[in-house]
């Protein structure tokens, strides 16, 4: 069964892996970032948003919102107070990302990043290694 | 001493580095990589090219060419038989990114890359690495 991108399936089977696979855990390793993920034009005519937490290698929380595209979602305001950047792309882009059709230094050009994008680069090496992790596990757009 | 970026002085200055400073080694540690850096327009009104072949964690050759620009260095063809990517892009934008300024993230939609983008990603924290010990030097455009 395939986990459909920017969902409650996909987060639930990430919140999982993180509990019970020593990889994954190995790659979430060092990771503080508090992470809004924006897919626009994704399938079913909807934008799909994660608002991703993750402190010290670990998921703390992962809210799922979608709203009928285009949304306010692809808004690039966010507040800065609770999230260090906001990234927004088409769920295409992100799709083949995850899956590793797209690598990370080609997506970025098709993205739009809005935030703390010292903090992100920073840590770019640890989400280049969660995204491998991804491309390993059954997503579908 | 400032060091001028896209001059012999700088890979003069990496050498030495690497022969005395064990920080500069540790930050270099199995990176493997051959890399054609261009910078574009410097003030002097030339482009630049280093050929940097770096064989596990050590700078084992670093050519330079200079021609005026616009020069052919700027073509995104290049030799892949001895080098894994080519990256180009505006002098400033090198210089803002090997003196800190400007972060990798905000950098990389400035910079073509051709090549084994693959394994430059796999490196990309000794590149990070690498790129923050260079921000410790006093590097001028």
């Amino acid at each position: 069964m395939g986990f459909r991108l920017f969902t409650e399936e996909l987060r639930d089977e990430i919140m999982k892996k993180q509990r019970e696979d020593p990889e994954l855990q190995e790659k979430l390793k060092g990771l503080t970032f508090r992470l809004l993920l924006v897919g626009t034009d994704a399938p079913g005519g909807e934008d799909r948003q994660l608002a991703i937490n993750l402190q010290a290698g670990k998921f703390i929380n992962v809210g799922v919102s979608k709203d009928p595209a285009p949304s306010y979602l692809r808004n690039a305001s966010f507040d800065r107070m609770k999230f260090d950047a906001k990234v927004i792309g088409d769920h295409q882009t992100l799709f083949d990302l995850v899956t590793g059709k797209l690598d990370l230094l080609s997506a970025f050009d098709k993205v739009h990043i809005e935030g703390d994008t010292s903090k992100l680069s920073a840590q770019l090496p640890g989400f280049i290694g969660f995204i491998e992790y991804l491309s390993t596990m059954n997503i579908e757009p | 001493m400032t060091i001028k970026l896209g001059t012999q002085d700088l890979t003069n200055e990496i050498f030495k580095r690497q022969a005395e400073d064990t920080e500069f080694q540790s930050r270099l540690k199995g990176l493997t990589f051959n890399l054609l850096l261009v910078g574009t327009d410097n003030p002097d009104g030339n482009d630049w090219q280093y050929a940097i072949e770096l064989q596990k964690g050590q700078f084992v050759n670093v050519g330079l060419d200079v021609k005026p620009a616009p020069s052919d260095l700027r073509s995104t063809s290049f030799d892949k038989e001895n080098f894994d990517a080519k990256a180009i892009s505006d002098h400033q934008t090198l210089y803002e990114l090997v003196s800190g300024k400007l972060d990798l993230v905000n950098a990389i939609t400035k910079v073509k890359i051709e090549g084994d983008i693959g394994k430059l990603m796999k490196q990309l924290d000794g590149f990070i690495g690498f790129l923050g010990f260079l921000a410790t030097m006093d590097v001028v455009p």
